[in-house]
């Protein structure tokens, strides 16, 4: 449908404005001027910040210069997380541009991981398309494809290329009809909650990649709360055995009922994917296929209802 | 490529055996969590550590047309220990083929180039993959617990 290519399209193209500000903190040899950039939502803040990088190298003391990270009102952010991900659970409810601090000293080594080189978000990019098929097709569309096919994958990823990159994701997307959907969709549901010494203990660990998986894992029978992990990820099917289509709502229900309102009451919170709340209706199935990032994954944010 | 998988409840059991053995071979490891938790063990090591602590992982991702290499044994009695992999496309190196059952000898900081690292394992179950997967972490004695790179720790890690 012409439509839903436009979809894949616009959540391709998604930009967040943002303002990059050095840390007050920071020795300059000058004044640091802030530098704005139109982030992608779908890309990774180490990704797409190496001008940043250059652009507050010439004002600072290189020498003693560390690794760069960032930080929104005193939050580290995690570079493994979508960028869109980020300003949708920190920042959705704030006026543009998004402001960000930077710095390069005092890496916080108990909430950020490392980021060395771009072959660590590669790693970390192709473990979670990994992941993701696993979930979909028993890992035998990824497996099937050749190596070369991964790396474009990545690079239509890492050079914006929408074309390339959908020409091999496409595979990914589709599923046997008579089975009417993926075997299990990979999901991923965050809530903007307090930092626990559980939560950035956790991001601690090697292998970076699987840190995400490891704190899914975690999860607890009763219903989920997410004081202590990061994220919900659970296996849940588009279509019951029974033929009934699974939408947004059902997934919910079943994994995090908070977030839904009471019978009549009042809508608490949000449920945002992209920057915008798609109707509890819409199909599961549709959405994974259509409103996914790049590594395969819905990553829903579940945020309050703004106050003012 | 036949895909094995240990759902939930198989890998419980597995772990309730594993932490018997580990008990009567004091092995150290334990059970964190609760009901949906996972196995945990910490451990010492002198080592002599690479000074060159730098993160080279030029070569990417891990060879990713590769079937995924995650093992796990099924439920079986006699089992010693588990043999938990970790995930391919972690970044870990050679260390699929670690050894749960490390043995516990008595830890001294030797003088010279040697360090006190500790080592911490977590396995638990992915609902991913329906495997086991490990995660390790090893570290420096210092309170600020700042993490090895991957090549001065994989050395010590596979010996470990």
């Amino acid at each position: 449908m012409a439509d839903d290519k436009d979809v894949l399209r616009d959540v391709w193209f998604g930009r967040i404005p943002t303002c990059f500000l050095l840390n007050q903190d920071e020795v300059t040899e000058r004044e640091a001027e802030p530098y704005y950039l139109l982030l992608p939502r779908v890309s990774y803040l180490t990704l797409v910040t190496d001008k940043v990088k250059k652009h507050f190298h010439k004002v600072i003391r290189t020498d003693d210069a560390e690794e760069m990270w960032f930080e929104y009102e005193g939050t580290p952010l995690k570079w493994h997380y979508p960028i869109g991900v980020l300003f949708d659970l920190h920042a959705s409810n704030t006026v543009l541009p998004w402001s960000i601090t930077v710095h390069f000293k005092n890496f916080p080594e108990r909430d950020l991981l490392h980021c060395p080189s771009h072959s660590v978000i590669e790693a970390h990019f192709m473990s979670s398309i990994k992941e993701a098929d696993a979930l979909k097709h028993k890992s035998q569309v990824v497996n099937d494809m050749q190596k070369k096919d991964h790396k474009q994958l990545w690079m239509g990823l890492q050079n914006d290329k929408f074309d390339q990159f959908w020409a091999m994701n496409r595979k990914l997307m589709e599923y046997p009809t008579e089975d009417g959907g993926f075997r299990f969709i990979p999901f991923r549901i965050y809530q903007h909650s307090l930092h626990t010494f559980i939560a950035t203990f956790l991001l601690c660990f090697v292998p970076v990649s699987a840190v995400c998986s490891y704190c899914s894992d975690t999860r607890s029978l009763s219903s989920p709360t997410l004081s202590d992990r990061p994220f919900i990820q659970k296996q849940f099917r588009p279509v019951s055995p029974e033929g009934h289509v699974h939408t947004l709502g059902d997934l919910l229900k079943e994994v995090y009922p908070v977030a839904l309102p009471n019978e009549g009451g009042p809508k608490r919170f949000q449920v945002v994917i992209h920057g915008i709340e798609p109707l509890l209706e819409t199909p599961l199935q549709w959405l994974s296929e259509h409103l996914s990032h790049p590594d395969s994954f819905l990553h829903i944010c579940v945020i309050p209802v703004p106050s003012d | 490529m036949s895909l094995c998988v240990l759902d939930e409840e198989k890998f419980h059991l597995c772990c309730q055996l594993l932490l018997q053995l580990s008990e009567q071979l004091g092995d150290g490891w334990s059970w964190e969590g609760g009901q949906e938790g996972y196995l945990r063990k910490t451990a010492l090591r002198s080592v002599v550590i690479d000074s060159s602590s730098v993160w080279d992982y030029e070569g990417g991702g891990a060879d990713t047309s590769c079937p995924s290499r995650s093992e796990q044994r099924e439920g079986e009695q006699e089992q010693a220990n588990v043999d938990a992999s970790a995930d391919t496309d972690s970044i870990k190196g050679d260390m699929e083929d670690e050894d749960e059952d490390e043995d516990d000898g008595v830890c001294v900081a030797s003088a010279g180039s040697s360090q006190l690292l500790q080592y911490e394992y977590h396995i638990l179950h992915s609902c991913s993959y329906s495997t086991p997967v490990l995660y390790f972490r090893a570290c420096t004695q210092a309170m600020d617990l700042s993490p090895l790179s991957l090549y001065s720790a994989s050395d010590s890690l596979s010996s470990a």
